[in-house]
């Protein structure tokens, strides 16, 4: 028995390798990435990102057809995860819903501003609603249904873990029988692109292949690369879950969240170590029973070369560590829940994917998981999320047993 | 500017607004929310029809519109002549 009571019993993403879940697990099995070549602005000084594939507009929601991308998405796999997980009337009115992320719609902020002052000045009144991101807060709980409370959690890239942390808290205070916790998409503008690529964070522009650019881990490493992507989770207590006859697919066991105490973007390995081994306690863990971990690794200098030092100091060469960035691109707030289900899957079907792109690591008292996948029987996860201002953050993900 | 052409203006806001509504269905006797529009989508084609026009009505002038006939009366009185 452990203090954190939470499992998962729907997934559903939006990622550039992955519409559906099984899709994704047979991108994560065969490494496959969804970053290709970006036609952005000169001024952007980016020439890779991870996208969605086909056309931006949705036009079959007509609920949420005047808002953003990140409130439309969100829609989409929240409704599919609510779906999946079987929740009836009763059960959506003690359905909690927690998006992570904040600052979502920057690009479509950005459009709206040009049209303004550039364009033909005009700007539409549902302009008021839609440039909140809580717009995909009630967007969310109209398409599914849901109407325990819900607002969004957040956290710059940490968002998503901070909003499957939330959730687990709001279970625990029995404040909702379920959660249905979204990452959201998170657009960036030529402005922000511009901005990461001159601070070194993300990769500049360059004219290698756009899959090689990403490298997390690796001595060639030079930036993340942004993805588009969403994912959305069901989460219940195990009793909750078990009495509605619904099948766990994993365990949320162990979780923390710490600051570093400064502002700015410099990670913290003290930060870190200390988040992931407060994580373990409240699991009830030593860094031993850790199987996987899934890294929050952007392919940033300083962001790897940190992380490497922290997963060295906690777990020594022990778990096999990949970073699912590689194939989806940096997701910003969507990243956490995105990670989650990618950890579940690998749980699930007994394998840590590959990141063919880490060819020298650069820190080698850490097991990698390296160019090819490996099959192992996995059974206790971690995954980590860490985002400017000093946030930390880690969940326990543990493979569900049946007639646990 | 005529009632036809400010009823043309209105189906391309209202084509524009809506996803997969064209602007052969907008015709004088349905109402935008039998189209599918909500408070927000209504606000988003009265306002752009005013923009193309180049008008600007005080909202309470629309109180009493229900269809789209009367949406195009109302913003049709605020163009001046014809």
């Amino acid at each position: 028995m452990t203090a954190v009571d939470a499992v998962i019993t729907a997934m559903a993403v939006r990622t550039s390798v992955g519409d559906t879940i099984e899709e994704l697990a047979a991108a994560l099995r065969d490494g496959r990435g969804g970053i290709r070549a970006a036609s952005l602005p000169d001024a952007a000084r980016v020439s890779a990102a991870a996208y969605l594939p086909g056309p931006a507009d949705e036009p079959e929601l007509v609920l949420s057809g005047r808002s953003t991308r990140p409130t439309r998405t969100a829609v989409r796999v929240a409704r599919e995860a609510a779906t999946a997980a079987g929740l009836g009337p009763g059960a959506l009115a003690r359905t909690a819903i927690v998006i992570g992320g904040n600052n979502l719609a920057l690009d479509y902020q950005a459009q709206v501003a040009v049209r303004m002052s550039c364009g033909d000045g005009r700007v539409r009144p549902s302009h008021a609603l839609a440039h909140l991101d809580v717009d995909a807060v009630g967007a969310v709980s109209e398409a599914t249904g849901a109407t325990a409370e819900g607002c969004l959690i957040g956290g710059a890239s940490a968002s998503g873990t901070l909003a499957l942390i939330h959730a687990c808290r709001l279970l625990a205070l029995d404040a909702a029988d379920h959660c249905l916790v979204v990452g959201a998409l998170a657009e960036l503008s030529v402005a922000e692109y511009r901005a990461l690529a001159d601070s070194g964070a993300l990769a500049a522009a360059s004219d290698e292949p756009p899959g090689d650019v990403c490298r997390p881990f690796d001595s060639g490493r030079r930036g993340f690369v942004h993805g588009h992507g969403t994912a959305a989770v069901v989460l219940e207590r195990a009793g909750t879950a078990r009495a509605r006859g619904a099948r766990p697919l994993a365990a949320i066991t162990g979780l923390a969240q710490r600051l570093d105490g400064k502002r700015g973007t410099r990670p913290s390995a003290d930060g870190q170590a200390a988040t992931i081994a407060a994580a373990l306690e409240s699991a009830g863990l030593l860094p031993g029973d850790v199987d996987y971990v899934n890294a929050h690794a952007t392919g940033s200098q300083l962001g790897d070369a940190t992380e490497a030092e922290s997963l060295a100091r906690v777990f020594g060469a022990g778990p096999l560590v990949n970073a699912t960035k590689e194939l989806t691109g940096h997701c910003l707030s969507g990243s956490g829940v995105i990670e989650a289900v990618a950890t579940v899957i690998q749980l699930r079907d007994g394998f840590c994917h590959p990141n063919p792109n880490l060819r020298s690591p650069a820190d080698p008292r850490v097991s990698y998981v390296g160019r090819k996948a490996v099959d192992a029987p996995l059974r206790v996860a971690l995954s980590t999320s860490f985002a400017f201002s000093g946030i930390n953050s880690a969940i326990i993900v543990t493979r569900s047993v049946q007639d646990d | 500017m005529t009632w036809d052409e400010v009823l043309s203006v209105v189906q391309d806001e209202t084509a524009t607004v809506l996803p997969g509504v064209t602007a052969r269905q907008v015709t004088p006797d349905v109402t935008l929310s039998e189209l599918g529009a909500n408070s927000l989508d209504r606000m988003d084609i009265v306002v752009g029809s005013q923009d193309v026009l180049g008008v600007s009505v005080p909202a309470a002038a629309f109180a009493d519109v229900g269809n789209v006939r009367q949406l195009v009366d109302v913003l049709h009185g605020h163009c001046g002549t014809t």
